[in-house]
């Protein structure tokens, strides 16, 4: 299962639609940046897919996201609040890349492991030996990796979750999945 | 009093980036936190930043937020309080 | 398979060196000192800052004065050298997992408001992966390079990431660890979450009033059994255990009863195959801040009950690192077990009525050898590593 959305399009009002379109009815993801409003998103339309048995066994997936520009989309806003004497709150919390993990655990109850790495290119590697790795010791039987970035209006982001045993779990799907920037959302 | 609470309503639903909400939406004695609305402690703390913003208040101490941010009665009384 | 520490390398506000730091630790002091960071209803905060400035950390790594280096990428050079001094044998799989959240903030802060000259170099240290890539450079590690970013456990994570890579069979040795350098950009965000104490700081105190943040840089040297063969080093600690697992509460705060941080306590204990009554000392994350300390205190209290071990926050002593709190309070932990001395609680005076719990108040001797270090990190990241003798 994967998605992944289009890149260069304007953020603010396409993800707007998309959350109405897709009926997510979650008050918080107003007050999110782009980033973690983008991971929440298509985090849900993965989830959504999920058999039953897959969805109650929710509460223990690990959620492992990547991206090259961290949290610079917040960190600028941030740094310009700065600049002007009167710090933002609701803009510093979402100045950490990983928040965006945390937003998606938050919303769906999800207490597994979690990572997130940054690097100038999707690590669609270590993101697939990662994966592997928890299946293998047993920390984990699904697992949701992707990358998401997003720095002003450009923004690019693919994720999957990836089932213990399954043949999607291969360097080869996920190098898939990352070069499709130019991708739609599938619902 | 009625004037300033309109004029909170507007900032709270603007300052919070209340979305899904217009300032006609909330009552006056809805509460703001917990099942009300459903802001959070970093709502709270925007809520401080706004009074500072708009009213020159200033709330060193987050504590104190709760009682002044129970609802939109309670946030006017104390704004209005403070300019007297 | 056991994962050998066989170095570590450290630079805070308690110390300049692995062994300075070793020095300094038990001598009552402490690293915290009124800064020159201020803010609206504060001036001159209070901060744990590495004694030596940009130019001086330059001019002791011997880098050229062509280029602006971030503090965190100097502070990240200072530590990993250190660590990596006594590795040998370039056949050996090597990795470098490093952790940060400020990266290279510190000089795009200045560049921002005008205040250093706009130039190429230092926009090139501001992303988080900077100063791995400037450390794998000058350290000649190619294998394996990765920076991991999860707020306030980012560098326990990386310890993790390590192990674990050694465990998987793929990597030999790793260096592993964290930085982050006090910047304008965190000393404003914190106090804009009304967290930054204007005191000094006192983890676990009923008078707590938030934290004060620190700089700092730690690395630790993981090998493996056939490493060890190579490079022929002796070790000094082992890590035994780890877990990490997210709280789904909060962004920025921890939830009441702690749940996902008995949790991951509870499985780094599993995965060590240790009992509660196994652990000697608690490294707690102790950040000062109302909430953490009121959550890390239930989530220890639900693990351990009666068995609570001696435990304090090193967090008076070196300030809050951020991403570096993981691999220096690792080194700590690796301190106290070496010097075989409870760490005291710095700045403590009054138990938080809701616990009654007391940290460690007198620096006695005692058997240490195993700790559990806890990292509980904004986004609900919480990490916690277990280490012995």
């Amino acid at each position: 299962m994967l998605a992944s959305a289009a890149e260069g399009c304007s953020p603010k009002e396409f993800l707007r639609e998309v959350y109405k379109d897709m009926s997510i009815d979650y008050v918080k993801f107003h007050k999110m940046d782009l980033l973690c409003k983008i991971g929440v998103v298509l985090s849900d339309a993965l989830i959504r897919e999920l058999s039953l048995d897959q969805k109650e066994a929710l509460e223990e997936m690990a959620v492992v996201l990547n991206n090259s520009t961290s949290s610079l989309h917040s960190d600028v806003k941030h740094q310009a609040s700065v600049e002007e004497g009167q710090s933002s709150p609701a803009i510093f919390v979402y100045t950490l890349p990983n928040i965006v993990v945390g937003e998606i655990c938050i919303k769906h109850k999800i207490y597994g492991e979690n990572l997130f790495l940054v690097s100038d290119a999707p690590a669609t590697e270590l993101l697939s030996d990662y994966a592997a790795s928890l299946f293998a010791t047993g920390k984990a039987k699904q697992c949701m990796v992707g990358w998401v970035d997003a720095l002003d209006d450009k923004w690019s982001a693919s994720l999957a979750i990836i089932q213990e045993g399954s043949t999607e779990n291969s360097i080869n799907s996920l190098e898939g999945i990352f070069s499709e920037a130019q991708g739609v959302l599938n619902n | 009093m009625e004037n300033l609470k309109q004029e909170l309503k507007n900032f709270i639903v603007t300052h919070l980036n209340l979305e899904e909400m217009t300032a006609a939406d909330i009552q006056d004695d809805d509460p703001l936190f917990g099942d009300g609305l459903g802001l959070d402690s970093i709502d709270a703390l925007e809520l401080i930043v706004m009074l500072e913003k708009e009213y020159n208040i200033k709330v060193r101490d987050p504590e104190k937020g709760k009682a002044i941010f129970q609802s939109v009665n309670s946030l006017a009384e104390f704004v209005q309080a403070q300019a007297e | 398979m056991d994962i050998h520490i066989t170095n570590s390398g450290i630079v805070s506000a308690i110390g300049d060196n692995f062994l300075d730091t070793k020095e300094k630790l038990y001598s009552g002091q402490g690293g915290i000192t009124q800064s020159n960071y201020s803010v609206a209803d504060c001036e001159n905060l209070y901060a744990g800052q590495v004694s030596k400035n940009n130019e001086e950390l330059a001019s002791e790594l011997g880098l050229s004065s062509d280029r602006l280096w971030s503090r965190t990428s100097l502070l990240a050079l200072k530590a990993g050298r250190e660590a990596w001094s006594n590795q040998k044998g370039h056949i050996l799989r090597t990795g470098l997992i490093h952790a940060t959240t400020v990266g290279g903030m510190d000089i795009s802060e200045q560049r921002y408001s005008g205040s250093i000259s706009s130039e190429w170099s230092a926009a090139g240290q501001h992303s988080c992966n900077a100063a791995a890539d400037s450390l794998a450079e000058d350290l000649d590690i190619s294998d394996f390079v990765t920076t991991i970013s999860t707020a306030c456990s980012s560098a326990a994570n990386a310890i993790m990431m390590g192990a674990r890579m050694i465990r998987a069979g793929m990597l030999d040795r790793v260096l592993v660890g964290g930085t982050d350098s006090l910047s304008k950009f965190t000393v404003q965000g914190f106090n804009a979450l009304m967290i930054y104490s204007y005191e000094h700081c006192k983890p676990f105190d009923e008078n707590r009033k938030g934290l004060n943040l620190g700089e700092g840089s730690a690395f630790l040297v993981l090998e493996s059994d056939a490493s060890l063969k190579v490079t022929g080093n002796e070790p000094i600690g082992r890590l035994v255990g780890w877990s990490n697992t997210n709280d789904a509460f909060h962004a920025t705060a921890s939830s009441a009863d702690g749940k996902a941080s008995k949790k991951a306590i509870q499985e780094a204990l599993a995965q060590a195959k240790l009992h509660c009554g196994d652990i000697d000392y608690i490294n707690a994350h102790g950040t000062g801040t109302d909430n953490n300390d009121s959550s890390e205190s239930h989530a220890m209290i639900s693990v351990f009950g009666e068995q609570l071990p001696p435990f304090s926050s090193t967090k008076a002593l070196t300030g809050h690192t951020l991403a570096a709190a993981g691999s220096i309070e690792a080194a700590i932990s690796l301190i106290a077990m070496q010097e075989g001395k409870l760490i005291k609680a710095h700045n403590w005076t009054t138990p938080m009525k809701e616990t009654a719990l007391i940290p460690v108040t007198k620096e006695a001797p005692a058997q240490i050898n195993t700790v559990l270090s806890n990292s509980f990190g904004f986004g609900g990241n919480n990490t916690c590593l277990i280490f012995s003798k």
